[in-house]
């Protein structure tokens, strides 16, 4: 089969029941892309080709065989390099942890490998999934397949970017500030942030308790509930996991949009940060999109970007301070100068400011929820201006700030970023979704038939 | 070395020197200043936009 490496995950457990592809095929294909492309996107930080084969090979005798281990049985799946691989370092693309071997899976990669994935290594990240992008990590940060001199987005980058290049079908990321979304919308893929405590932490390195998620990574919609399906549930060793086992994800992304209503908060990106000519016009057609497809699209209002983001960096950081403080006063000159910088703020907070922005992060969080009385869905900007040059740390730092994502690591709501355009300069362009409390479900079959109304979800990198 | 460590940080004020001093962070003041210069300014903007852009610094009315 000729572009394996560009199938979906649904459509490769479709080619292997009726023996159109084989595990050890797909393999094959994607190993050698990588060995042709990661050299210029930097995707990997440690590839595990042989376990990967053995683990290929086993899955193509069991299919043969007829029996099957689950969804994603010899489906591979690339793994940010903050979640633990049990044999392989979780080095965080830190030097503190570059000998720091995992000794057992994370909840996430155990639910992998029960549903029968096969991980294919570790991704690149920005270091302890804050710091980045830099040049003073021991990985060189991932590049973008749209353009390999800006930035693929981050902390996930390495997944956005090999996911984009086709270098793997599904990938994992962690999001406690947009870094599951931001790379999604700058390469060009959809990422979801699901609803906080649906998706296990456990086996992951922390930077927000209460910010964190694990969220999936892939090409389509279909594919992120393919993954969430595998990856959600109930871990009673993440005390902020939901005592629930919600599945399903996928059971209604053909339902389409007809009769729902969408609420689409302008205010984001027209007054409170004002974005990109090119990112609102693509954010109107998104609108025009959904009324086409039968929602009912009116404007809300939410809280300010700015009222996020203060709430969410003093949590942030307040939170992170005292994960990292021990390391922080030992061996500071072990961490890269951003990390240094962005993790040591939390100890200039008082538990005065913590505990306002919790009290803050409450109302704002029933803000939300009053809304999503009137609506079904959330219509929201994603990045507000396509990737800076990777190169260009003052345009880094500026477009740092340019985001719609921190709302919803605040209020816990589940969103996902899908591609909505391209612009002149030929790098993607995005929108966010937003639902309800644990409407994941609901989330990603509007994602699914805004990608099935356009034809964005076709379009591939030139370096692909 | 306290000298040592005000020297090199005398665009710190009291107030963030204290604070620095209290994390344990002056490993990290006397290796890497601009650095915590930068963390500190950074924290208070942080403070600053967050308590002035929530509804007026005012205590959120939740229980």
């Amino acid at each position: 089969m000729t572009d394996a490496h560009w199938l979906g995950a649904a459509e490769i457990a479709s080619a292997y029941v009726t023996r159109r592809l084989s595990p050890v095929e797909l393999l094959q294909s994607l190993l050698a892309r990588i060995a042709t492309l990661d050299p210029q996107i930097n995707a990997f930080t440690r590839l595990d080709a042989d376990f990967a084969m053995d683990a290929a090979r086993l899955a193509e005798r069991e299919i043969v065989a007829g029996r099957s281990r689950g969804k994603l049985h010899g489906i591979p799946v690339g793994i940010k390099d903050i979640i633990d691989v049990a044999g392989l370092p979780t080095t965080c693309n830190s030097k503190i942890m570059l000998d720091n071997i995992a000794k057992a899976d994370a909840h996430v990669v155990t639910r992998l490998r029960a549903a029968g994935a096969i991980i294919l290594g570790k991704l690149g990240t920005h270091e302890f999934a804050i710091g980045g992008p830099s040049f003073d990590l021991p990985f060189p940060p991932p590049r973008n397949p749209w353009n390999r001199d800006h930035h693929p987005g981050g902390s996930s980058s390495g997944s956005g970017a090999g996911l984009a290049a086709g270098l793997f079908p599904l990938a994992l990321g962690s999001d406690s500030g947009g870094s599951v979304r931001h790379p999604a919308s700058a390469c060009g893929i959809t990422g979801l942030k699901p609803t906080y405590g649906l998706v296990s932490r456990a086996g992951v390195s922390p930077l927000s308790f209460t910010l964190d998620h694990v969220g999936p990574m892939a090409r389509s919609a279909t594919d992120v509930a393919l993954l969430l399906d595998v990856i959600a549930g109930h871990d009673a060793h993440d005390r902020g996991s939901v005592a629930s086992n919600r599945h399903g994800f996928g059971n209604h992304l053909q339902l389409g949009m007809r009769g729902l209503r969408v609420g689409f908060v302008r205010h984001f990106h027209e007054t409170d940060c004002p974005a990109d000519a090119e990112v609102v016009a693509a954010l109107e057609q998104v609108a025009a999109v959904l009324t086409e497809e039968g929602a009912e699209v009116r404007n809300v209002i939410l809280p300010s970007l700015a009222e996020f983001a203060g709430v969410c960096r003093v949590i942030l950081n307040s939170e992170v301070w005292p994960i990292h403080a021990p390391w922080l006063r030992s061996q500071p000159g072990n961490y890269g100068q951003l990390s240094r910088q962005r993790l040591m703020a939390g100890a200039f907070l008082s538990a005065g400011d913590y505990v306002q922005a919790r009290r803050c992060r409450r109302q704002m969080i029933a803000d939300v929820d009053e809304v999503f009385r009137d609506v079904d869905i959330l219509l929201t900007a994603s990045a507000l201006a396509p990737a800076c040059r990777i190169d260009d740390p003052d345009m880094l730092a500026h477009t740092h700030r340019l985001q719609a994502w921190t709302p919803f690591n605040v209020t816990g709501h589940p969103a996902v970023a899908v591609m909505s355009g391209l612009s002149k300069a030929g790098l993607p362009l995005s929108a966010q979704l937003v639902g309800g409390a644990f409407q994941d479900s609901l989330v990603l079959r509007v994602a699914a038939a805004y990608e099935r109304s356009t034809d964005w979800r076709a379009r591939r990198p030139p370096v692909a | 070395m306290a000298d040592d460590r005000t020297k090199s940080t005398t665009r710190l004020d009291a107030h963030i020197l204290a604070l620095v001093v209290a994390a344990g962070l002056d490993k990290a003041l006397a290796e890497f200043p601009d650095d915590v210069l930068a963390a500190a300014s950074s924290a208070m903007q942080q403070r600053d936009s967050f308590l002035a852009a929530y509804r007026g610094a005012k205590p959120a009315s939740v229980a």
